[in-house]
């Protein structure tokens, strides 16, 4: 199958999005057996939600890492290659060692870009001496090792200006680290400080009032409008500039969190499929490309007006399966994504707010009772419910 | 009037012109080759059609035939019932595939979590450490119950009004009195009204 130089459906990505549509085509459409291919390089398929509780000492990392080869749906072919350029205009894509694909139909699933380098001295200092981070699997138990190991003094968590995958994670690590500090006793000689790089705790005003009492409780410092420039590991100083008046601001640290700034990825960046911005430029309701009718784009690398979640996707998801198979089948029937995403926001060990909403900041809420409320019910909806959910009902195109 | 000759050819040109052509020349080609093939089949289906025949005419065999069908298909035979309940189940068909259609991804879903080896470790591990804390407690408890147990069978000694004074003493006993005291006042106070 893997032979073959022209299909179908081609999906650049394997992760979340990637495999959930390409279980979802051939679930609605068994003459598409053999005719996808996914395009991705990756070995190994990470449920990144779970690096929160990773991070907080709770969940062993091993279980969120499985091989991607047992993900891949049975007649799809996986073209085990990196993706070099696009052209949409003849159809056909090129891989890092030179293969032409041809296909009818793409979908761009390829995710987003962790730009440890855009943040002087992180790169060289991630992982050690206090700085950590969530956002990668081989350095996701240094958070714990800086949680465990921290006697007092100043904590420092960050959120950068930039669009990031899971935009609640940055403070979900922090509220976790202040429950953990009370527990061992030395929150009374520390300090937490939130630089952030936005305007406020959250975007949407019913789940930003719950955060902002959460924040008070817990006596931590906030600085928005801040954005982490550079790290001074020898001296454990970060550097952060101000958004609003470009003055740079020092602070010494104990320990710090950073969430590095994100972007499309550059073979994206630099395709005639992306907008001004770098992301895929696709309609925010149909999912499809604004320029090439039968090219199609879902989850972290489009510029979709929303936040970026791997329950975006899951709403996503299905939409853009029923647009593509109308426009492949000549059928009428689009369907229309509201923008709907949701973040589980841990607030502590054994408590959480989980917060939907869509396009327009409005709650778009699961259960019956008011999700702004810190509940242990949604901590364990989180950490036991739905990574089974994941691998056995998203990802196999069912739920 | 008695035709002739030339007639005769007038009469062939249509075929002799279709004969000239390529492609009917090319069809009659490949007809002549596949001719003994098709003259094997036709003599295969000759030899069918005969047997056929020599069945229907074989009365016995007809009547053994159709004995068995009739044996089997009379359990089978619709009565009225039955075709009620079958125009039933059509008329609602559509209904039904709407309900399996929804029900089908979840019994997908549990089946595939089932033979999920690392889903069902996971779910079994944290199903532990959900009840690990409920159970110690109740360990403790039970284990508090048997010792206490024990060393009531161990004392012999008798239970005199001094020992029940010295009991009143204790701020366990002391709380539960007041309690139970605080709750017989309440519990009288509709009385007093």
């Amino acid at each position: 199958m893997n032979d073959l130089t022209d299909y179908k459906v081609i999906i650049v990505g394997g992760g979340s999005a990637g495999i959930t549509v390409a279980a979802r085509l051939l679930k609605e459409s068994r003459t598409l057996y053999g005719k996808i291919a996914i395009i991705d390089p990756a070995e190994k398929h990470y449920y990144q939600p779970l690096w929160t509780l990773v991070g907080g000492g709770v969940v062993d990392k091993k279980v969120t890492e499985r091989e991607q080869s047992s993900l891949i749906p049975d007649g799809i072919a996986w073209i085990k290659e990196a993706v070099e350029a696009f052209f949409p205009d003849e159809q056909s894509i090129v891989t890092a060692s030179g293969n032409k694909l041809s296909y009818d139909f793409l979908v761009v699933a390829a995710g987003i870009q962790i730009d440890w380098h855009k943040v002087k001295g992180l790169k060289e200092s991630i992982g050690k001496n206090g700085v950590c981070s969530n956002y990668s699997f081989d350095y996701v138990e240094s958070t714990w090792e800086s949680i465990r190991n921290f006697d007092g003094g100043n904590a420092i968590f960050t959120n950068p200006n930039t669009p990031v995958k899971c935009g609640g994670a940055p403070q979900k690590i922090m509220y976790m680290a202040d429950d953990y500090f009370r527990k061992s006793g030395v929150r009374s000689n520390s300090t937490i400080h939130f630089f952030s790089g936005a305007g406020s705790i959250f975007g949407v005003e019913k789940y930003a009032d719950t955060l902002n009492k959460v924040i008070e409780r817990k006596g931590i410092e906030t600085h928005y409008q801040h954005n982490l420039v550079e790290i001074h590991a020898q001296q454990k100083k970060a550097v952060f500039k101000s958004l609003s008046t470009d003055e740079l601001v020092t602070v010494s640290y104990d320990m710090i969190h950073v969430v590095p700034p994100m972007s499309s990825p550059d073979f994206i960046k630099n395709s005639p499929l992306a907008a001004d911005t770098g992301w895929v430029d696709v309609d925010p309701y149909t999912l499809r490309h604004k320029k090439y009718g039968n090219v199609f784009g879902i989850g972290d690398c489009t510029n979709l007006p929303t936040s970026k979640t791997g329950a975006a996707i899951r709403k996503q998801a299905p939409v853009l399966v029923q647009n593509l198979l109308c426009l492949m089948n000549q059928k009428t029937g689009l369907q229309k994504y509201n923008g709907y995403t949701s973040c589980p926001l841990v607030t502590g060990y054994g408590s959480l707010v989980l917060a939907e909403f869509d396009y327009d900041s409005k709650p778009d809420e699961s259960f019956p009772f008011d999700q702004a409320k810190e509940r242990y019910s949604m901590y364990l909806l989180k950490k036991q419910v739905l990574p089974i959910l994941y691998w056995n009902g998203m990802l196999k195109g069912l739920l | 009037m008695q035709k002739t000759t030339i007639d005769h050819l007038s009469d062939l040109q249509p075929l002799l012109s279709l004969l000239s052509q390529k492609e009917t020349q090319n069809s009659l080609i490949q007809t002549l080759e596949k001719l003994p093939e098709l003259v094997d089949q036709y003599s295969a289906l000759e030899r069918n059609i005969a047997f056929i025949k020599s069945v229907l005419n074989d009365k016995e065999s007809t009547e053994y035939l159709l004995g068995g069908l009739e044996d089997e298909i009379g359990k089978y035979i619709p009565t009225k019932d039955s075709l009620e309940a079958l125009m039933a189940l059509v008329h609602n068909l559509p209904k039904y595939t709407k309900y399996l259609s929804m029900v089908e991804p979840i019994m997908e879903f549990l089946l595939s979590t089932s033979r999920d080896q690392e889903s069902i470790d996971y779910l079994y591990k944290g199903a532990q450490e959900i009840a690990g804390p409920i159970q110690q407690k109740v360990e403790n408890g039970w284990d508090l119950i048997q010792r206490a147990k024990k060393e009531a069978d161990k004392d012999h000694s008798p239970v005199t009004i001094f020992t029940v004074f010295k009991l009143i003493k204790e701020p366990a006993v002391q709380r539960s009195i007041h309690f139970v005291k605080a709750l017989l006042t309440i519990a009288s106070e509709p009385k007093l009204k």
